[in-house]
């Protein structure tokens, strides 16, 4: 073979045969679809308020119970039907995007910073620091990570501030669990042992030789823990300890249709499949990335 | 030369937490990794520490360069204890450097090889060679000087170690424990995981660097082979004991432990099938 083709010229290499080809399309738009999904909901949070030129939250009671699709009493189409307060639902959706997008991000990014100093820190260091940070990590982790949530949610006033503590307080342990245990075994790499020996401070050796290794493990956590601060903030405003009631939030619009369940489905079906779509789209969008960091570490 | 110059390990002893002696509570059996082990190594001398795997040679050189605390004894540096140094004092440490088996993780595999060299600059600004820590220009000058006295191109300064051969990632620890203008190299099996032919080398490098720099070295290795050709005085370890010390010549030729025999004869039954 070899001899061949130093003589003659190689052969092209043979083209996928058509079924194969196609199949692969089909399979890599399919892999690709959550992120896209999960990459709409953000752009919809960000700027689906802005084509909204109505309050999600008034509406005309005449309106009320109108099924998807339905004109309204001033002519204008409720894409997605209305409650029994003839609120729109469509703006409710797309607020409430905004909402679950805003609250997950910022609960994310607080849970994640926390878990990863305190994480990063006890691992690196160990000894009493690490003794102390893993106790707390197990005492908290013997709570349900949502009832110590109602418990906030529910002692303090309705505000977005509660609702992203209230969550904040179980999610970095997630954070710190992954930061410790890869500083634990990033500190006995060699590298980090050369660093200390030629007398690199602390702080810099963590910030040179340990955070970057964990930086990408924690955004693949990242994914999937907002998706379930998402999940999460939908059930405290469902059982009425989460937002304010003039805000918008999808737990609490599904929380308004369960009476209605029979007569207009429509009212908790819409926002709970808008939900779902986007827990189980941020949840790919996790495994993947898990997948592509796991590769790279 | 002084009598205090150099290292000197007197009575070092480094233990372990060992294995709980009952069940999940029982008291932790300590396991002595080291047992009250002196050894000198003067100013320009070479001492190679030999023993088996599990003798406790690695461990005495954490000690010395701060990975392991030691249960008891001293490790002095020109007089200076090495032990319970306060951050400022830090500085003790600046005249040892260590160069570590494994060629490819004693690098970070994020960082090129220069941003590797000048790390030990910007720890220690104090010895770093003029304007490094400012001038771009002169970093890159220090760094490919530090890289040619070990044999590299220019070149490799920009790479990382994913794109350099073990031999070469070997040549840029050195340049590294090089940065500080040590006077005592550690080297803990350094050439153990490289290649026969590029064992050579490296070890020619060390031999070159160690006369240029008139540096102390403390070789740590379990092949005699290598011994004989780099050091000028011989200690035997086993099982965490110093159990020889002697020159090169001497241990050679006229062993007196019974287990320096055994080592050399083992070596002797190697080099006859090879």
């Amino acid at each position: 073979m070899t001899t061949m083709g130093l003589v003659q010229n190689p052969a092209p290499p043979a083209p996928l045969a058509p079924a194969r080809a196609r199949r692969t399309r089909v399979r890599r738009v399919v892999a690709a679809l959550p992120i896209v999904v999960f990459g709409l909901y953000v752009v919809a949070a960000i700027i689906g308020p802005l084509f909204i030129d109505y309050s999600p939250v008034g509406g005309e009671l005449d309106d009320r119970l109108l099924p998807p699709g339905s004109v309204l009493s001033d002519g204008g189409t409720a894409l997605f039907g209305t409650d029994a307060l003839g609120r729109d639902l469509f703006g409710q959706v797309v607020y409430g995007a905004r909402t679950s997008v805003f609250i997950g991000t910022l609960v994310v990014l607080i849970s994640a910073l926390v878990g990863l100093a305190v994480g990063t820190v006890a691992g690196y260091r160990g000894g009493t620091t690490d003794l102390v940070a893993s106790r707390v990590i197990d005492v908290l982790l013997a709570f349900p990570g949502i009832l110590l949530a109602i418990v906030i949610a529910g002692v303090f006033d309705r505000s977005l501030a509660i609702v992203v503590i209230a969550l904040s307080v179980t999610n970095w342990i997630g954070f710190a669990r992954l930061s410790r245990s890869m500083a634990m075994s990033l500190r006995e790499r060699d590298w980090v042992k050369s660093a200390t020996v030629m007398g690199v401070r602390r702080r810099r050796i963590i910030a040179r030789h340990i955070l970057p290794f964990i930086a990408g493990p924690t955004f693949a956590l990242a994914t999937t823990e907002f998706a379930g601060a998402i999940l999460a903030e939908a059930s405290l405003s469902f059982l009425g300890l989460g937002l304010p009631s003039a805000s918008v939030s999808w737990g609490q619009t599904i929380a308004a249709g369960k009476e209605y369940l029979a007569s207009a489905w429509w009212i908790s079906a819409i926002p709970g499949i808008a939900l779902a779509l986007l827990v189980i789209c941020v949840g790919f969008t996790g495994d993947r990335l898990t997948r592509y960091f796991g590769r790279r570490r | 030369m002084t009598d205090a110059a150099g290292l000197r390990i007197t009575d070092l002893t480094v233990t372990y937490p060992g294995p709980r002696a009952a069940g999940l509570v029982g008291r932790r059996t300590p396991i002595t990794a080291v047992d009250a082990v002196s050894l000198d190594v003067a100013p320009d001398e070479t001492v190679a520490l030999v023993g088996e795997s599990g003798s406790g040679k690695s461990t005495i050189a954490r000690a010395v360069v701060g990975l392991v605390a030691p249960s008891a004894g001293s490790i002095e540096f020109d007089g200076a204890s090495l032990l319970n140094l306060r951050p400022r004092d830090q500085w003790a440490r600046r005249n040892i450097a260590m160069i570590f088996q494994d060629p490819r993780s004693a690098l970070n595999p994020r960082l090129s090889a220069a941003a590797s060299i000048s790390e030990a600059w910007e720890a220690h600004p104090d010895v770093a060679p003029e304007g490094v820590r400012r001038d771009q220009r002169r970093r890159r000058a220090a760094v490919v000087d530090l890289l040619a006295q070990v044999g590299l191109d220019p070149d490799v300064a920009g790479k990382r170690p994913t794109a350099l051969s073990g031999g070469q990632c070997q040549r840029v620890s050195i340049a590294r424990a090089l940065a500080l203008s040590p006077r005592l190299l550690i080297c803990d099996e350094a050439v153990s995981a490289l290649d026969v032919s590029v064992q050579a080398q490296v070890l020619k490098l060390l031999v070159s660097v160690r006369e240029a720099r008139s540096l102390s070295m403390l070789f740590i290795t379990h092949d005699l082979g290598v011994v004989r050709q780099v050091a000028d005085r011989v200690a035997v370890m086993r099982h965490g004991e110093l159990v020889e010390s002697a020159d090169v010549h001497t241990l050679f030729t006229a062993p007196q432990h019974d287990y320096t025999r055994e080592l050399l004869s083992a070596a002797v039954d190697l080099d006859v099938r090879s």
